[in-house]
């Protein structure tokens, strides 16, 4: 338990940091809508990737997963970024990033699982 | 240290948070098919966003902070991930879920916002 705690701290710090960082270089709604994006994806695919190529520890796979994915993406900068543009009365923008989140999202899940049974495809289950 | 250096750390201590609510809650309910841990956490961070933009939004650092532990503590990319899963097996679950969780943690978040502001 205090392996799976340091990890997902240490990968949580990190995702964090990227979350920050990449906030920091680009355009605000479209930069957080990348990282959910690609988080979506990424999570999808190491899930089902990782463990059927390489042996992780359960306390490495939490870390990865619950800690650099799940911190790197952000429910509550979504919610609140509809807020901000509902309450500034751009509507359409609202809407716009509110589907194309979702959307996109869901998207990048099905292509993470298929590109996961594209790179697993051949290798002998463990 | 750097601003980010502290936010960071912030955002580690949301996703410890997190991983501590969802294996609570998990080990309380009895097993469903909606994933009610990461419906309350999404829904909890996002009404906690919307108050800490309508209190903090003047000092940088302190919101900055909060804000890095809530996007830590909430999460997209799990909820994306069950709302797929589900949709194979239990659609209409999977719909429920989505438009819940979306519609509830905008509420959340307007009320948390308009209520402090």
């Amino acid at each position: 338990m205090f392996k799976k705690i340091l990890a997902i701290l240490l990968f949580g710090f990190c995702g964090s940091f990227l979350r920050t960082e990449l906030t920091l270089v680009g355009q605000h709604y479209l930069v957080i809508l990348t990282i959910n994006v690609l988080g979506s994806f990424l999570l999808a695919f190491i899930a089902q990737t990782l463990p059927a190529l390489i042996s992780l520890s359960e306390a490495t796979m939490t870390g990865l997963s619950v800690g650099l994915v799940g911190s790197f993406t952000t429910f509550s900068t979504f919610t609140m970024d509809v807020v901000t543009l509902f309450t500034q009365g751009a509507f359409g923008l609202a809407f716009a990033y509110l589907a194309g989140s979702l959307i996109l999202s869901s998207g990048a899940v099905i292509l993470g699982f298929r590109t996961s049974l594209w790179v697993t495809a051949g290798v002998p289950s463990k | 240290m750097s601003a980010v250096f502290w936010i960071s750390l912030a955002g580690a201590g949301g996703a410890l948070t997190r991983f501590t609510v969802t294996t609570l809650i998990n080990r309380r309910i009895r097993p469903t098919h909606f994933p009610v841990a990461t419906f309350t956490i999404n829904l909890l961070g996002s009404g906690c966003l919307g108050l800490v933009t309508g209190l903090l939004a003047p000092s940088w650092l302190l919101f900055q902070l909060a804000g890095g532990f809530l996007g830590g503590f909430s999460t997209f990319s799990t909820f994306t991930n069950d709302f797929v899963k589900l949709s194979q097996a239990h659609p209409w679950t999977a719909v429920t879920y989505l438009t819940t969780s979306v519609s509830l943690s905008i509420g959340s978040a307007f009320l948390g916002y308009v209520l402090i502001r």
